[in-house]
């Protein structure tokens, strides 16, 4: 992937430390990266992000588990249970995210993801039965 | 693999591999290519890189707390005290022995 990079300023080539800029990546997701990672480097990963600068506060407000979150956890702890999934796998998932989708996605919507992608991997679940049974959700609510 | 896999000691001073292999591996960044010292040894661990891709995670890897000066890591950019450091967990086999 090549991004397309916007230098925010010029590059000091007596400074050591990284440079942050903006970059567009191939799905048209913007994220911010040092420079140092990628001239000549791997486009960095969306989860990969520990110091990268933020234009807003965190917000640590301690959030209530919604219904599906609950059935989310427990399904891994099953999966995991039964030699199906391991948290390595599980992280894998979601790192395999595409950039834009990773980055709008809540904690659990990852999670889910992530054990779709790995179950339809192994072949224990097919897209098109997830698809089906998504379906079906989705009348019984219309 | 960094050289005398299973032979690094705490208090030893090491550099972490600069590498981003393709494939799943939890050594961050802003570490990559920095140098810090060895504070404690945990594990070991099945080696994640292995079993995220459906290995069995051996040989286990020990899993090393690496102290490094937040300036070191950030430059200019880290603006507090001077003397502050910062632990991060990194499988021994992203670490070369200085």
């Amino acid at each position: 992937m090549t991004p397309a990079v916007k230098r925010k300023r010029r590059q000091d080539p007596r400074q050591t430390t990284f440079e942050f800029c903006r970059c567009t990546r191939d799905d048209d997701s913007v994220t911010v990266a040092p420079v140092s990672r990628i001239v000549g480097g791997p486009m960095p990963s969306a989860h990969d992000r520990g110091g990268l600068p933020t234009g807003e506060p965190i917000d640590q407000t301690s959030l209530e588990w919604a219904d599906w979150e609950h059935l989310v956890n427990a399904l891994v702890g099953v999966l995991r249970r039964h030699d199906l999934i391991n948290v390595d796998e599980l992280r894998r998932g979601i790192e395999a995210m595409v950039p834009a989708e990773y980055e709008s996605s809540s904690y659990y919507e990852r999670w889910s993801a992530s054990i779709e992608h790995i179950l339809v991997e192994k072949g224990i679940l097919s897209a098109e039965e997830i698809t089906a049974a998504v379906r079906e959700i989705d009348a019984k609510w219309e | 693999m960094g050289i005398g896999a299973g032979q690094l000691r705490i208090g030893d001073v090491v550099s972490v591999r600069n590498e981003t292999p393709s494939h799943h591996h939890r050594t961050p960044w802003f570490v990559k290519g920095k140098t810090g010292r060895i504070a404690s040894i945990s594990g070991p661990f099945f080696n994640p890189e292995s079993r995220a891709h459906g290995g069995d995670g051996l040989p286990k890897q020990r899993l090393c707390s690496v102290e490094f000066r937040q300036v070191d890591l950030w430059g200019k950019r880290y603006s507090e005290n001077a003397g502050d450091r910062l632990l991060v967990d990194i499988y021994e086999h992203w670490l070369e022995g200085r």
